[in-house]
């Protein structure tokens, strides 16, 4: 062989490694040893990526999550389809905006006629099919798809104090009804949701129970109280470490799985630990923003600055124990045939007198989610700009799985898993908590990005007239000056798109339940 | 043992009373809760959830009857047995009227109305057993709770059976 040979062959086995690497997302099933690869779904609950260092946030609140981020596709402008639970994470499982879905209301449920149209069920019985959430809203959506479930792990499964006697998970084959009865009425619930318990029996056995094994008080550890969601108290790193041993297990057994595994932080209450606590001394700079009519709060600036202070280091906290599960998870070997995709159901927003997400408004902190997937033994970044929305998930995960996506979808796969990328395309977000799901919507926000701009409208609110707010994001991130009257090309051209879309498919109710 | 335990007919409207505070408490929130449910919940679901609400108000109501008996088979004959009707009847309305109330308070105030509990509980039980004592002393007393316990038992001819049904639709649900 000469050097013209050697240089020749040198190229090609070059171009070779180049295109295998290259194909690694366009072609996924040649990835893993079993042929399919496994896929993990990772969902941090309420956790906005406005406020992570990975999406440029000014404090250092995600350093393990930029250091997943260099393996991996990073997606810098994924929308939720929802600005809470319900609506997110039914949007997510099936592809399909809530005004189709209709898993719109507080604890809502997918239209009954739809329940089968699920990433679970869509996935098929060649998977084992897991899903775990903290989070009862998420909870009882997985509910409905129990059938397409091999296996439901308990909310409480991580968790070392448990307030309610009795469980809807203590009446496995009938889980989401239970779960309306027992503790959305009967027992001492969650008090925004249920004031009063419906059961003299039942609320006294567990009033006498936390009597008797007192709710988790603060401590030097938690000095902001253990972490909890009104029904159980956990600590976080117990979750992490629980949800690294089920994948682990899940890896050691022949058929590929599918994990879909929601924690409840960074939710609020913000019950960072005490390393974490006072981690971010910096006084942020964040333009003050008066109240929007339509604010359901009126917390002052200064209160929001000091609940804003306490997410981040609650995120940087959670961050942290995502850093140890993703170590356990790589030492166990799960990263070399899995896909790891980590996002969030809705983000959380300390603007406008408002904290939270249990708002009607949707400006990007409550809108804008995290989301990344690593692909196994994914070497390098990618850096995605084009919007994208959370009903493209389920699309992109049928193609990771070698599945058709079917025509119902709503979602497209995602750039890195597709060529046709289409940087024009609309991508909406929606809130209508208040209306029937089972009528035609008569009171909603409703967001459309398309490109650099964002159009959000109201109908139906007794406080605001039916109004528009225009956004240029590329120019103003905080959404500060609302061009409807200013930018009239676009403000009228996205004005006609959103108005077409709300009369002719948002708000009608459709009858195929 | 049984000896001890009072006549059916002394039985029935205590249990009518405990059956008519617990499920009215149980039925008024259910019918508040209606309309947050009504916005997501189709009419066949809210019934399964009625099913299920009927299915632990009956078990509660039963345990709390038996409690009832448990202390008629301990306590002497003449301080509980001979006048159960009537004394077990007022001992019902006053303990499980006193946790209606301090499940209401707590409602308003959260865990920091569980340091209330025990002086709570200790005042109740003082006014049950009053009450009670009254009843085999004041004879208007016991006429009047066992005329309106007598009125209550139709409630059990309502509630027993379809809490009955709804009992075994609960375990057919979750065995099928």
């Amino acid at each position: 062989m000469n050097r013209r040979d050697f240089l020749k062959l040198a190229a090609l086995v070059s171009a070779d490694a180049a295109l295998r690497r290259t194909s690694a997302f366009f072609d996924p099933l040649e990835q893993g040893e079993g042929g399919k690869p496994n896929i993990l779904i990772f969902v941090f609950d309420a956790m906005s990526a406005e406020h992570l260092s990975l999406h440029q946030y000014a404090r250092n609140t995600t350093p393990n999550l930029d250091r997943f981020a260099q393996r991996s596709n990073v997606y810098h402008s994924h929308y939720s389809a929802g600005n809470f639970t319900t609506a997110g994470v039914a949007s997510m499982l099936t592809g399909m905006y809530p005004w189709d879905h209709r898993a719109i209301n507080y604890r809502g449920l997918v239209k009954r006629g739809l329940v089968s149209r699920n990433l679970f069920n869509l996935i098929g019985n060649e998977y084992t099919r897991v899903a775990f959430t903290q989070n009862m809203f998420a909870e009882i959506i997985l509910s409905q798809f129990g059938e397409s479930l091999d296996i439901h792990l308990r909310p409480d499964s991580f968790s070392f104090y448990v307030l309610p006697a009795v469980q809807a998970q203590d009446f496995p084959r009938d889980r989401s009804l239970a779960y309306f009865a027992l503790e959305d009425f009967l027992g001492v619930g969650v008090k925004s949701l249920n004031p009063i318990p419906g059961s003299l029996p039942l609320a006294s056995v567990d009033i006498v129970r936390q009597f008797i094994n007192a709710e988790p008080k603060k401590t030097v550890d938690f000095p902001r109280g253990y972490p909890n969601n009104h029904s159980f108290y956990y600590r976080n790193e117990d979750g992490f470490r629980g949800i690294a041993g089920q994948v682990s297990d899940l890896n050691n057994r022949s058929l590929p799985w599918i994990g879909y595994f929601h924690v409840w932080s960074p939710h609020g209450p913000y019950s960072s630990q005490k390393d974490f606590v006072g981690l971010f001394p910096d006084e942020l700079r964040v333009p003050f923003k008066p109240r929007h009519k339509l604010s359901e709060s009126r917390y002052p600036q200064r209160q929001l600055l000091d609940f804003r202070l306490q997410y981040d280091e609650y995120i940087a906290n959670v961050d942290a124990e995502f850093g140890k599960m993703m170590t356990e998870l790589e030492r166990a070997g799960v990263l070399d045939n899995t896909y790891i995709i980590v996002t969030s159901d809705h983000g959380e927003l300390f603007e406008r007198g408002e904290l939270g997400h249990g708002t009607p408004l949707l400006y990007n902190p409550v809108t804008h989610v995290p989301l990344l997937i690593s692909a196994p033994g994914q070497k390098g970044r990618r850096d995605i700009q084009i919007s994208t929305s959370s009903l493209d998930l389920l699309p992109t995960i049928l193609k990771i799985a070698g599945k058709d996506i079917p025509d119902w979808v709503e979602g497209k796969a995602l750039p890195g898993f597709t060529e046709l990328e289409d940087a024009k395309r609309s991508i909406y977000s929606f809130v209508a908590k208040n209306s029937s799901a089972f009528q035609d919507i008569n009171q909603a926000t409703i967001s459309l990005i398309k490109g650099p701009h964002e159009l959000i409208f109201y109908t139906g609110y007794k406080k605001l007239a039916d109004s528009f707010e225009l956004y240029n994001l590329a120019e103003d991130q905080y959404e500060k000056e609302n061009l409807v009257e200013k930018d009239l090309i676009v403000a009228s051209r996205m004005r006609e798109e959103m108005t077409d879309m709300f009369q002719s498919t948002i708000k009608p109710s459709s009858n195929d339940a | 043992m049984l000896k001890r335990l009072p006549a059916k007919q002394d039985i029935a409207p205590v249990f009518a009373v405990i059956v008519s505070i617990i499920y009215g408490w149980s039925i008024a929130a259910f019918l508040r809760k209606i309309p947050s449910w009504i916005l997501f919940l189709q009419v066949d679901e809210i019934i399964i959830v009625l099913v299920y609400v009927l299915t632990v108000t009956f078990l509660g109501s039963i345990l709390f009857m038996i409690f009832l008996l448990f202390f008629c088979i301990l306590l002497p004959v003449q301080y509980f047995k001979n006048y159960f009707a009537a004394q077990g009847a007022l001992a019902s309305l006053s303990l499980i009227g006193s946790v209606a109330i301090y499940i209401n308070r707590y409602s308003e105030y959260g865990a920091g109305f569980l340091k209330y509990g025990p002086i709570w509980l200790g005042v109740t039980i003082m006014i049950a057993v009053f009450l009670s004592y009254l009843a085999i002393r004041v004879r208007f007393l016991r006429r009047a709770i066992l005329w309106v316990a007598d009125r209550l038992i139709i409630f059990l001819y309502v509630f027993v059976p379809l809490s009955v049904i709804s009992l075994s639709m609960v375990i057919l649900r979750n065995i099928f």
